[in-house]
């Protein structure tokens, strides 16, 4: 397989998808009940004045015509106006996006680092005391929503045991960072601001802990169960009988092929992070795209839906093309049966 | 090669955590006494928060503009207009026109001094975005003009009880700073688009305070403002921060970190129960005239008929309702004890199982009450609705009156009110934002026609019953001499009262949890001694007013 030409064809499919999610959504945020209007302006708004707010949003035109505005906006890279922030949605997604990708990014290391290491560890001593010990806080982890997590991480670390900060991206006394890329962390660090890049650290380790605990336990359990299929396999038994360390067998040889399955199941964990965010975002009070969009969907804010959930749509559809060529990569089969075919 | 590389960059993550944790771990304690602590008052709020005066108008805004800008009137703790901007004003009753004369020596936080160029700018900038709080305006001003540097003058289109009442909405903006913030084209033709765009995350304000940061999903930060017209006290906020969160438990752990000074009034009653044991923390209460409404479509059958509504009236259990809110008041008809204009005479209304009965016996629907069933829709983003539903389905049920009830988002529900069929047959709602100081704000808004098609008023009254109401609240509005306004709101009321057109369960107070032990809140203090509280929540948040306790 080769991975420019593969790429290519993704990418021109993901356009179709695209459109064919901006259509469901326009069409289902317009007919869930409630007037955006009225409930932009309020019960007490002048009619004039709802009635020129629904002649700016087109609402008073058909679907098919107020979808052609909102593309013809969308090309131009205008969203429209958000009701509820009553700022360009465009504004809006440049300056949460950043936020929800920086919480997910940490989230999804934790979540690599900690179902890797679980996985490898319960399969190394399966049946053992510590392979049932890792199996129950499994199942724990998965029953457990991610705002419950986040809670308990709130009053344990906030509230009892006071060791980090429980909202915002950073603390008033560091002050703004200059914005760079968005990412708090990242611009702190290329600006030189060492104090903001550890607070930033901080604020970061609860919310993403509580966000990725739930998926890294899933995925241990996978990586586990693929390392165990795997482990009585001929080509083990030869490099063990070649001498070589059992921990290089496990990490090296077995871990290999067995984490596929687990980096397709991760590949949705992790793009589903950034949409998913909403609860941990508001108990922490994390300035996310999450929690943006579910508080536009809440106030029928037609303009931030519609953004909001192509740029999660988009999310998505990158996710799986990097989980594709990860797998490519690990399984040599595909690459050399594509170049064969190809 | 490669596995040395694996262990160092391993080695270096490790590191980095517990660095991270270690450094948090030996920061001081928050509960330590600080020799001098950070002047900063912190509030949660619901979001969004509109700071831009003709945009904003739930408490979060109203909150900020209170402290941004100043207004030509405000609102004293008595419920009466106090000069502010304006130092004084005439009413001619001839051509019902207001002549403000403003104080001189008001800097605007950009430079310039505040002029009536700058009032008429405000004003007229407000009636023609007509959202937030213009609409107060935009059914009373007929115009508005500055007659010199000094004063301004407004015309009504007719006369207006409450008008100086409604004047405290009207925040003053600096026309030059404004106007070079404007963005054209924009749909306000050579306005451009009023700065709306600018005023999103700016002041154009003369006020105590400036804004500092507004990160709009976030937080408002804002700072003193040293040349504010009427001085400092050193012991006075220097900052005050509305915080984008009302989530109890983050809520609960920012006051026990003493990172929170106020908490919002939306707090679950168990929150306010553990937060009053976190030492130095006092629950401030407030009984300011917000009532809890259950508002009958009488338009739908078995609600057409008022006999019917009068029994659901008398078996309601109040008594119970108020122990599900603690600290609320009891009332006797729409308007709340705290309103000024509310009428002490008329009796308070309790359960009565047999007066329930006897109504119950003079309606239509006699034969077989428990046929026609009501529908009871509870808004599901405020559960302790639910609560009361199921009262009063318990209260219903002994009379035999089938009372079903339902979850509803709040979306749908307002959705709901726009037709007659669909609008629920009892709509639930605690009134506490209040237009102005007096019954006339939750007369008015509550019950005239005005209000039809909206959550305001979803009682589809028949065209004859709504034609009455509207020209008795007409007519009190109109009326000028608050002696003869408050003898209205009582025939008002009482016709309201005999309609049998909600149940107001009880008063609602509002509390908040403060930072007592380093804090000093006027208006919490003033609720302490049973003195008089303003009713308008934002007044009662005005930080120029609080003190930090020496040595605390």
């Amino acid at each position: 397989m080769k991975i420019g030409p593969f790429l290519l064809r993704r990418l021109f499919l993901s356009i179709f998808v695209l459109i064919g999610i901006s259509i469901l959504i326009f069409i289902i945020a317009r007919v869930v009940p409630g007037d955006p209007a009225r409930l932009a302006l309020g019960p007490n708004a002048p009619q004039e004045t709802v009635d020129n707010l629904r002649k700016e949003m087109h609402l008073d035109k058909s679907l098919p015509v107020q979808y052609f505005y909102w593309v013809k906006g969308v090309v131009r890279g205008d969203f429209g106006k958000s009701l509820v922030s009553k700022r360009d949605v465009a504004d809006d997604i440049r300056e949460y996006l950043p936020a929800t990708l920086e919480l997910s990014l940490f989230s999804a290391m934790f979540m690599v680092v900690l179902a890797i290491g679980l996985g490898v560890l319960a399969a190394r001593y399966r049946d053992s005391w510590v392979d049932t010990l890792i199996r129950i806080t499994s199942y724990f982890g998965v029953a457990v929503p991610s705002f419950v997590l986040a809670t308990l991480f709130l009053l344990v670390f906030g509230y009892y045991w006071r060791v980090l900060p429980v909202i915002g991206r950073i603390s008033a006394n560091i002050g703004s960072v200059h914005r760079i890329s968005g990412f708090v962390v990242l611009d702190s660090l290329i600006s030189g601001n060492i104090p903001a890049f550890w607070d930033s650290l901080k604020h970061l380790l609860a919310p993403a802990m509580a966000l990725a605990l739930g998926s890294s336990f899933q995925e241990a359990r996978i990586t586990r169960s693929a390392m165990v299929d795997n482990m009585n396999k001929d080509f083990l038994a030869a490099e063990r009988g070649y001498g070589i360390p059992e921990r290089v067998v496990m990490f090296k040889y077995l871990l290999k092929p067995s984490f596929i399955p687990t980096v397709s199941v991760m590949g949705l964990d992790i793009a589903s992070l950034v949409s998913n965010a909403f609860l941990v975002e508001l108990i922490f009070n994390w300035p996310g795209l999450s929690r943006y969009a579910v508080n536009a969907m809440l106030n029928k804010d037609l303009n931030a839906i519609s953004a909001a959930i192509l740029v999660f749509g988009l999310v998505f559809i990158v996710v799986n093309i990097v989980v594709d060529v990860i797998v490519s990569y690990l399984d040599p089969r595909i690459r050399l049966g594509g170049t064969k075919e190809s | 090669m490669r596995r040395r590389c694996v262990k160092v960059l391993t080695m270096m993550v490790v590191l980095m955590l517990v660095a991270v944790l270690s450094t948090s771990c030996s920061q001081t304690p928050a509960t330590s006494t600080v020799p001098s602590r950070e002047k900063i008052v912190r509030l949660d709020q619901s979001w969004p928060c509109y700071i831009d005066p003709a945009v904003g108008m739930d408490n979060a805004a109203d909150i900020a503009m209170v402290n941004l800008y100043d207004t030509l009137v405000k609102i004293g703790d008595d419920g009466t207009p106090q000069p502010e901007a304006a130092k004084s004003w005439d009413f001619d009753q001839a051509t019902d026109t207001y002549t403000f004369h403003l104080n001189t020596g008001i800097k605007f936080h950009a430079g310039g001094e505040l002029a009536a160029s700058d009032v008429a700018f405000s004003l007229n900038r407000m009636l023609t975005i007509g959202q937030g709080w213009s609409y107060l305006f935009k059914r009373t001003v007929a115009t508005v003009k500055a007659l010199d540097s000094q004063t301004v003058q407004i015309s009504l289109k007719q006369p207006y009880g409450p008008f100086l009442l409604i004047m405290p909405y009207m925040c003053i903006l600096s026309e030059k700073e404004v106007m070079a913030h404007i963005i054209t084209p924009g749909q306000y033709g050579s306005f451009g688009d009023y700065a709306t765009d600018w005023l999103v995350t700016h002041d154009a304000g003369s006020g105590p305070y400036v804004v500092k940061e507004m990160k709009t999903a976030e937080s408002l930060t804002c700072t003193r403002f040293p040349d504010y017209w009427q001085g400092w006290d050193a012991a006075a906020p220097d900052t005050f921060q509305e915080l984008a969160t009302n989530e109890p438990v983050t809520v609960r752990t920012l006051m026990s970190q003493q990172q929170l000074e106020i908490s919002d009034e939306w707090q679950p009653a168990e929150n306010y129960d553990a937060m009053s044991k976190i030492t130095g923390v006092e629950i401030a209460q407030f009984l300011a005239g917000a009532v809890l409404n259950l508002s009958f479509n009488t338009s739908r059958v078995p609600l057409d008929d008022v006999h019917f509504r009068r029994a659901l009236v008398y078996s309601f259990d109040y008594a119970t309702c108020r122990t599900l809110f603690p600290g609320s008041g009891v009332t006797n008809g729409p308007v709340g004890p705290g309103l000024p204009g509310w009428d002490s005479s008329s009796p308070t209304i309790e359960q009565d199982l047999e007066k329930a009965k006897a109504e119950l016996k003079l309606s239509k629907y006699s034969s077989d009450p428990g046929k026609y069933a009501v529908e009871f829709d509870w808004i599901a983003e405020v559960p302790d609705e639910e609560k009361v539903a199921l009262l009063m389905q318990s209260s219903c049920a002994q009379i035999g009156i089938k009372v079903n009830v339902v979850r509803m988002p709040w979306l749908t529900a307002t959705a709901n009110t726009a037709k007659k069929s669909t609008s629920p047959m009892i709509f639930t709602e605690i009134k506490t934002s209040i237009a102005y100081p007096e019954a006339g704000a939750l007369l008015e808004n509550g019950y005239s026609s005005a209000g039809v098609g909206t959550y305001s008023n979803p009682h589809w009254f028949t065209a004859a019953v709504q034609s009455d109401l509207d020209k008795k609240i007409d007519e009190t509005m109109k009326t000028m001499d608050t002696a003869t306004r408050y003898a209205k709101y009582k025939t008002l009321t009482d016709t309201i009262v005999n309609l049998a057109t909600d149940i107001t369960c009880c008063e609602v107070a509002q509390r908040h949890a403060y930072q007592a032990g380093y804090l000093d809140w006027p208006a919490a203090d003033r609720g302490k001694t049973g003195e008089k509280v303003n009713i308008m929540p934002a007044y009662r948040m005005c930080f120029r007013d609080f003190r930090f306790i020496a040595g605390k």
